[in-house]
């Protein structure tokens, strides 16, 4: 991942902060960043679901 | 004067020297100790739940239900136990407590988040001790310490003063060295008719495979054969979307904890520790679409073991798929394309918190010289067959 790129990913979770009232620090977001691509991973994870068969998710 | 042992201290299984003698000294567990995880209420003291963030709190009032009945019971409280900050973890790597070691090798990690309960427990220093599980912070600490762990169905064991992290999935439980112990506290500090001291045993036991077979350690492989071998009626168990369903309880339970905390994270970040505050913040951005499919996905879940449990009173899977690891090694990758040891920690046990279901962790020896455990999970409210089929085993560490 290029710099631009931490950087912009850096940026909008920052902004994402701030829209949810939470004030931390710049150093603290590339960890809180870390976390969230944990959680967009355990999102990813959870789409498999659908495609088991007999799956029921309505 | 200190009541709590040194070695307690020193190990960093304790929390705070809180010393309560018991209310009723006759009561069915007159004699016994008890160790409390740092989350639950004691009167008199502020429920700090291993974080400085309820520092500036009232002290209780009361201690909370759970211990007010083992102390009503007879038993004495000798301290509370160390744990992973507001219950957040695998590791009880606390930044103000310390690191608790394991009780059989200092190098080794004790598990958590009520690694300072297990520890305690399997270290001889109390008979009993509290803890609480939510995505497995009962049976992990209960594998890499080598005790008995009991995470009950909801509504066996009170909540009332216990400082929640995922109210869904959150059940105070218990640490003992042997089963009998376990069943005797457990039918003791029960709330009024949750618990059938005459449940019949199980009929059929079966052994789940699949994602609870993949990426064992061959020691706990080895060591869950040999005990189910003689008593599962069919082996190799498969269920659909174990990964996802494992996902789903980790979204459901970061949401929940962070809708608990967001107020404390605006108005006094300082307070967490940076590693508790930096995951709290990431789950208070989660999607609410995120927290549906999760949902969905915990309904059809729980269908499909219920559907299974048509067939089988007690279903087996390991607690964890390795015994208790060097503390320098939980950031490392295990082997190429393996997630790190501290992501590995939950994999068996959060599917099965996503279900409700009640488990008794069995500690077994492996190969290794280190113990792991094996849940007994049950349909939800046949805690007391769970207890009774444990006890008869007859296994004593």
């Amino acid at each position: 991942m290029s710099q631009q790129n931490r950087d912009e990913e850096l940026q909008k979770i920052a902004a994402m902060l701030a829209e949810k009232g939470i004030d931390l620090p710049p150093d603290a977001h590339p960890d809180v960043n870390a976390h969230w691509r944990i959680l967009e991973a355990m999102a990813c994870s959870m789409e498999t679901y659908s495609e088991i068969p007999g799956a029921s998710l309505r | 004067m200190s009541h709590t042992p040194q070695l307690a201290s020193d190990r960093a299984w304790a929390a705070r020297d809180i010393h309560r003698k018991p209310t009723n000294p006759d009561g069915a567990l007159a004699g016994l100790s008890f160790a409390a995880k740092d989350l639950f209420q004691i009167g008199g003291e502020i429920t700090r739940a291993g974080s400085a963030v309820f520092d500036n709190d009232s002290p209780a009032k009361n201690d909370a239900a759970f211990v007010a009945k083992a102390r009503g019971m007879g038993a004495t409280l000798n301290f509370t136990t160390n744990m992973d900050a507001l219950a957040y973890g695998f590791i009880t790597n606390n930044p103000e407590y310390g690191l608790a070691c394991n009780p059989l090798d200092e190098r080794r990690i004790c598990g958590g988040s009520s690694g300072g309960s297990a520890a305690s427990v399997a270290a001889g220093l109390v008979d009993f001790a509290l803890g609480t599980d939510t995505s497995g912070s009962i049976r992990v600490p209960a594998a890499f310490c080598g005790t008995y762990g009991y995470k009950p169905s909801a509504g066996i064991f009170s909540t009332e003063g216990v400082q929640p992290l995922s109210p869904t999935f959150d059940r105070p439980g218990i640490f003992t060295r042997d089963a009998k112990l376990l069943s005797r506290v457990a039918h003791a500090l029960a709330q009024s008719g949750t618990l059938d001291s005459t449940a019949a045993q199980p009929n059929k036991i079966g052994m789940l495979a699949g994602q609870f077979a993949s990426g064992l350690d061959p020691a706990v492989k080895d060591s869950i054969r040999a005990f189910s071998d003689s008593l599962v009626a069919r082996s190799g168990i498969e269920i659909a979307g174990v990964q996802a369903a494992r996902a789903a309880t980790y979204i459901l339970v970061a949401d929940e904890a962070a809708q608990i905390h967001v107020g404390n994270l605006r108005s006094q970040p300082e307070s967490f520790d940076p590693e508790t505050r930096h995951r709290l913040a990431a789950a208070s951005l989660i999607k609410p679409e995120w927290c549906n499919a999760a949902r969905k996905i915990q309904a059809d879940f729980a269908w499909r073991f219920e559907c299974l449990f048509k067939d089988f009173d007690i279903l087996l899977a390991p607690c964890v798929n390795m015994v208790a690891p060097f503390a320098e090694d939980i950031e490392k990758p295990r082997e190429t394309g393996h997630p790190p040891l501290r992501a590995s920690l939950g994999m068996l046990t959060q599917p099965i918190s996503l279900i409700g279901a009640p488990v008794v962790a069995i500690p077994l020896e492996t190969s290794l010289g280190f113990p792991t455990a094996v849940q007994l999970i049950g349909r939800i409210g046949s805690d007391a067959m769970l207890l009774n089929f444990a006890k008869d085993l007859g296994c004593q560490i």
